[in-house]
């Protein structure tokens, strides 16, 4: 017998951030802290020329602008939330649930969750990215697969599958029909989005790895 | 590492960190969910001006918040307000639940089954061995549904193992 308190105390003894975990939050912390920090430092700079700042405003309403126009030339509205839903998941880097640079194995862990994998993309296996493993995640409040890759220069690319709903994710091309993949780019990444094999597939690539 | 508007640096530590981590886990059970409601929130935080006071207050009642949210929306979650007809039966507070004597072996059907809002006071009290009052400042909850809370979980425990004198 043990009172109640007790119990709860030892119970969470053994409930704790794995490693990965922890490590995936300082790296959210400690990327924040170097802006913070960078911020901080341009704050007590003085003497800044006032054409430095005017230049700056200047080249962020061109840049805000021009990412606007771009952003502006998906096809729809809900493509635009599906870049930035899959932009927002590739930027949090979450731990991995299945590890493995074997397709198929990664493709047999989210059929027994009833998401189908797309394993012969005519638009992914043009890439030589290396598999790294995936792990669940939503587009649009449908159940997704995350996969994650790794390109010959170390730079990590998340690939996107989940059962294609045109109420929900709007007109998105169809390559199998001879449609170009949307694309937008969105916080130093290039977003491409298209429809094959009935799943609706999202890439996001960081802006110099361009397909 | 936030820099607030006089240049002051407010740091979550590993610590904070993980006590944010159990906390959660507290609300929904899970682990990969834990994870996801502590990593949401630190995100939203680390991108909020002016930066919080209390970081970490700050970010339980984020986490709080954004749980009964997911739950609402899912419509799992069903509030549980301040009944004032326990206002006179309750005058223990937090130490009320040290006076709930369980079998080991029941713990993992008592947590299964108590409301999530019941295992956060557990959490909070056992755990980071805050009292009722303390609890009322950190989830920003009227103190009076604490002692409530845990006078409707003794009760509950009581019918759930009337066999045991002990719960009393």
């Amino acid at each position: 017998m043990t009172n109640l308190k007790d119990a709860t105390r030892e119970h969470f003894d053994e409930i704790s951030l794995s490693q990965d975990q922890l490590e995936s939050l300082n790296a959210l912390m400690a990327n924040n802290e170097a802006i913070a920090t960078e911020s901080h430092k341009k704050r007590s700079k003085k003497g800044q020329r006032w054409w430095i700042k005017s230049a700056a405003i200047v080249a962020a309403i061109f840049f805000i602008g021009l990412g606007t126009t771009l952003f502006s030339s998906l096809k729809s509205n809900k493509s635009s939330q599906i870049a930035e839903e899959v932009t927002y998941n590739h930027q949090k880097l979450k731990p991995l649930e299945i590890t493995s640079n074997q397709i198929s194995e990664v493709a047999n862990y989210f059929s027994a969750h009833k998401i189908r994998v797309v394993r012969d993309s005519g638009v992914l296996d043009k890439f030589e990215w290396e598999l790294q493993g995936g792990r669940f995640c939503s587009i649009q409040g449908t159940d997704a697969a995350q996969l994650r890759y790794k390109t010959k220069t170390n730079e990590v690319v998340s690939v996107y599958m989940a059962p294609y709903t045109p109420h929900t994710m709007g007109i998105v091309p169809q390559v199998e029909r001879g449609e170009e993949p949307l694309n937008v780019v969105l916080q130093g990444n290039e977003v491409w989005i298209w429809v094959e094999q009935n799943q609706i597939i999202a890439t996001t690539v960081p802006y110099q790895n361009k397909p | 590492m936030w820099f607030d508007f006089y240049g002051n640096i407010n740091v979550l530590s590993q610590n904070e960190l993980q006590r944010l981590f159990k906390y959660a886990f507290s609300l929904c059970k899970d682990d990969s969910h834990s994870y996801d409601l502590v990593y949401d929130i630190i995100a939203k935080v680390i991108d909020r001006t002016p930066p919080p006071e209390t970081p970490y207050t700050f970010c339980i009642r984020s986490i709080r918040n954004k749980f009964i949210d997911e739950m609402r929306r899912a419509q799992k979650f069903t509030d549980i307000e301040f009944d004032e007809t326990y206002t006179n039966a309750i005058s223990l507070g937090a130490a009320e639940l040290e006076a709930i004597i369980i079998s080991k072996s029941d713990f993992p059907k008592i947590w299964s089954v108590i409301e999530a809002t019941d295992r956060e006071i557990l959490y909070l009290s056992a755990v980071e061995g805050y009292s009722a009052s303390e609890i009322s400042n950190t989830i920003g909850v009227p103190r009076n549904t604490i002692l409530s809370r845990i006078h409707r979980l003794r009760t509950r425990l009581k019918e759930m193992f009337p066999e045991q004198s002990e719960v009393s």
